[in-house]
């Protein structure tokens, strides 16, 4: 469960509130997404001084002292906004990967960095064939007298352009399949063959391919404890799930809000067109969406939030309904808008193109729910 | 696809593919495989128009006697089955599907000798003019006005959502040049055979996937002529209604093209992995629902075929083609959510240079896949545009629950 005070918790949501109204608005937001670097890295700054980089991190190594749990209040309302700064991967991916790791000299040499805003680590684990599975990794990690050598290629790593440093995932031993044999090892994105293909993303953020070249790493650079790299990494992506079905359920509420206020004033037929019948029931199917979503989310914050490893089903669970949630809500919401909901220029179709994102990101629905039967079938 | 063929299409077919093969340039193809929306590249679709006009083929289901080939209804949909095959880009649908058949039905003798050519040939480009800021679904609301002064008529007001007006050298709208009486009453079809006159503004609106293809139209004080009404004045409506079941009926084949969809998404699924070492062709959740569109497809072709047979106009024809656009529009859109999730995340980059025709800005990932979400984002307008789907099911409420 969250380990900082309720107190500190209001506090930490107002301060947030208090930001993106003072900051955020949908103006700002499209600047900086047609910004070079994606992000405004002085709004990193200013995340670092409000404390809310250290958020999920032990007082120990600089942070506030609360867990992932803490960090979801924040989430939610970074969904409400659309916010495209690197929090996500950033403090989420690969800070929950550093934060957990046995390798206290490598995370006491990164987490101040991080928490300070000062570097960026990005975790690089997805691949070609992988498809929202996170032990299956191609990527090779070759024993040297020094330590390994990581050849591969990592797909969709969030924030890659952004970044200083990858964390990335990589196979010592076994086969692409199997559970054991997996390192997480963290690399400067400037070490000699690591190459960033940077992109931007059709919901705004920004991603990258990432290629390894014969990179040389050494024993100080791996997180993880022999045989521990499997569980280190799924740890650090069932973090993010939590934090990314927070931040959907406040791009689904900001949305299904802006679709019932625009069928209030959008008339046709010379009334609202929310006076439709067929429109009120589809606005109740979103609000039900939403609702069920948003309650199983506090559930299963509720019963697991606290515990080192979220167990598999309750997690695949949470995933697959924010994503079918996030469809319905996303696609309802443009179809009652109507033409306006399809332009650039209204922020319902950022809404929308967030929610799909979403929806893709760490495993789809299928995924999500095959990884459900896996898990529990004895 | 071929089994069901009479052995004498065969031959048919082939000569199609052959003057595909020898008519498309690389452009063409081009053109063809970065279609994202029913509204292909602008340019070199305007030129495989006008190559496939040289060849008479331009408009396969007109009548012979303004230029059709006078094909029976199984060679229109082996032909159009062969261009989507093929990857050629689908002739835009404004012309040749829309204000074409219009005009043959409403137009006078004079209106088809001036316009019918150029729709057919692909020298001009008609865009639509219905939508306005404040008449959506409902059209008849439209405010857009002509007024007769001297010996034109002057339009104030303006359109929205007006696909390609960018690209158009023609228009025809609605406009109201009678007030009073019900909505329907006093709206007329203009045809505007010239868009660059004094008064008429467009600016056009960029899309989801980034990209312009709507348009607003402004006019304000833009004179024109008093023969540009189609069919009698303040009757525009009757006229309006007529182009609205071509336009969802899909005088073009929906089947022809969806099946090209499901065939692109089997493609990709063959060669992804499903993260446990197989491939996706090989999950049975996959398989399921890339079975369940084949069935859904097949009702669309079948029900296609048999408006195809049906006279537009006709008492069943409204209802069908309301029928056809509801399930085609929304089959379309499975097929695009399902290949979003065949490609995985790879679809979420952004790639809108890529994207245009002749760019040398190579695809990031497969260029399979470079179309997989822009089609997904734009087809959400498919129950939308040509009245949505909550229109056209009141629309077929009205004729099944009639007293
Ligand atoms: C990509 C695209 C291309 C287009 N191209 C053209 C073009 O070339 N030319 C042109 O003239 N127009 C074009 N349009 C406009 C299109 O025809 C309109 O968007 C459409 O008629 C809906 O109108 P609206 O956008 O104003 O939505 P609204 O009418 O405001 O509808 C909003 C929502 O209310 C619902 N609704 C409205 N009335 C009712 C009712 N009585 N019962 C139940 N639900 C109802 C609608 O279904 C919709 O979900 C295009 C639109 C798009 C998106």
């Amino acid at each position: 469960m969250s380990s900082l005070s309720a107190e500190m918790r209001a506090m930490l949501d107002d301060s947030v509130d208090k930001f993106l109204r003072d900051h955020y608005s949908f103006d700002a937001r499209r600047a900086q997404v047609e910004s070079v670097s994606g992000y405004a890295p002085d709004h990193w700054q200013q995340f670092a001084e409000l404390g809310w980089l250290g958020i999920p991190f032990a007082e120990d190594d600089g942070g506030l002292g609360g867990t992932v749990t803490d960090t979801l209040g924040l989430m939610r309302r970074f969904g409400r906004a659309l916010v495209v700064e690197p929090y996500l991967g950033v403090v989420g991916l690969a800070g929950q990967a550093i934060a957990n790791s046995a390798n206290t000299d490598l995370k006491a040499s990164l987490l101040p960095g991080l928490i300070a805003g000062e570097i960026l680590p990005v975790l690089a684990w997805e691949e070609t064939r992988s498809r929202g599975n996170p032990a299956y990794v191609e990527t090779r990690a070759q024993p040297t007298a020094e330590g390994w050598q990581i050849d591969g290629e990592k797909i969709t790593v969030l924030n890659a352009p952004q970044a200083t440093h990858v964390v990335v995932s990589a196979r010592s031993a076994g086969n692409a399949v199997d559970d054991d044999g997996i390192e997480l090892f963290v690399v400067a994105v400037d070490t000699p063959g690591v190459t960033v293909e940077g992109f931007a993303t059709v919901d705004g953020h920004r991603a990258g391919r990432v290629y390894f070249d014969a990179v040389a790493v050494t024993p100080e650079q791996r997180l993880n404890n022999d045989g521990e790299g499997g569980v280190l990494l799924g740890r650090a992506i069932d973090a993010g799930c939590l934090m990314l079905a927070a931040e959907a359920i406040g791009a689904m509420e900001t949305l299904l809000d802006k679709t019932i206020a625009y069928t209030q004033t959008r008339k046709q037929f010379g009334m609202p067109i929310a006076g439709f019948q067929v429109l009120q029931h589809r606005m109740v199917d979103m609000y039900i969406a939403l609702t069920n979503a948003e309650n199983l989310f506090e559930q299963t914050v509720a019963e697991h939030g606290g515990q080192a490893t979220m167990p598999a089903p309750a997690a695949a669970l949470l995933k697959a309904g924010i994503s079918q949630s996030a469809r319905y809500i996303g696609q309802q919401a443009i179809q009652l808008h109507g033409g306006i909901g399809m332009t650039d220029e209204l922020d319902v179709g950022h809404y929308f193109k967030r929610l799909t994102a979403l929806s893709l990101l760490f495993g789809g629905v299928d995924t999500h729910l095959k990884r459900y039967w896996r898990a529990t079938a004895a | 696809m071929t089994e069901s063929d009479n052995p004498d299409l065969t031959d048919f077919r082939r000569d199609v593919r052959d003057f595909i093969e020898r008519a498309a340039d690389d452009e063409i193809r081009e053109a063809g495989r970065k279609t994202t929306s029913f509204f292909p590249p602008f340019a070199p679709t305007m030129r495989w128009h006008r190559l496939l006009h040289a060849q008479g083929w331009s408009a396969p289901s007109w009548p012979r006697e303004h230029g059709g080939p006078g094909w029976s209804v199984a060679q229109q949909k082996a032909f159009e089955e062969e261009c989507r095959a093929a990857r050629v880009p689908p002739l835009l649908p404004q012309g040749l599907s829309m204000v074409g058949p219009a005009i043959m039905r409403f137009g006078t003798e004079a209106q088809k000798a001036a316009h019918l050519p150029g729709i057919l040939s692909g020298e001009h480009f008609w865009t639509q003019g219905y939508s306005e800021p404040n008449a959506g679904s409902d059209l008849a609301s439209l405010s857009c006005r002509a007024e007769r002064r001297g010996d034109h008529y002057v339009i104030n007001g303006s359109k929205t959502w007006t696909t390609y007006a960018h690209h158009a050298d023609r228009m025809f709208l609605l406009v109201r040049t009678e007030a009073g009486g019900k909505p329907q009453q006093g709206i007329s079809f203009f045809l505007l055979d010239d868009l660059d006159r004094p008064g008429l503004t467009i600016r056009p609106i960029i899309g989801l996937d980034g990209l312009p293809e709507q348009c607003d139209v402004f006019f304000d004080d833009v004179e024109v002529p008093l023969d540009s009404c189609l069919g009698e004045e303040n009757d525009g409506w009757s006229v309006a209604k007529y182009l609205l079941e071509h336009e969802r009926g899909g005088s073009s084949s929906f089947a022809a093209h969806f099946r090209q969809e499901l065939a692109f998404i089997r493609r990709i699924a063959v060669e992804t992995g499903d993260g446990f070492g197989g491939v996706l062709a090989d999950d049975p959740v996959f398989q399921q629902r890339f079975s369940q569109l084949a069935l859904d497809v097949a009702m669309v072709d079948a029900t296609e075929v048999k408006f195809a047979a049906l006279d537009k106009g006709s008492p069943e024809s409204g209802p069908m083609s309301s029928m056809i656009k509801i399930t085609a529009m929304e089959t379309l859109q499975r097929i695009n959510e399902l290949a979003i999730d065949t490609v995985g995340t790879p679809t979420l980059t952004l790639q809108i240079e890529a994207l245009v025709v002749g760019s040398d800005t190579p695809p990031i990932g497969s260029p399979d896949t470079l179309t997989a979400m822009p089609k997904y984002l734009n087809n959400r307008a498919a129950t939308i545009f040509g009245g949505s789907s909550e229109i056209q099911r009141n629309i077929i409420a009205k004729t099944l629950l009639a007293p």
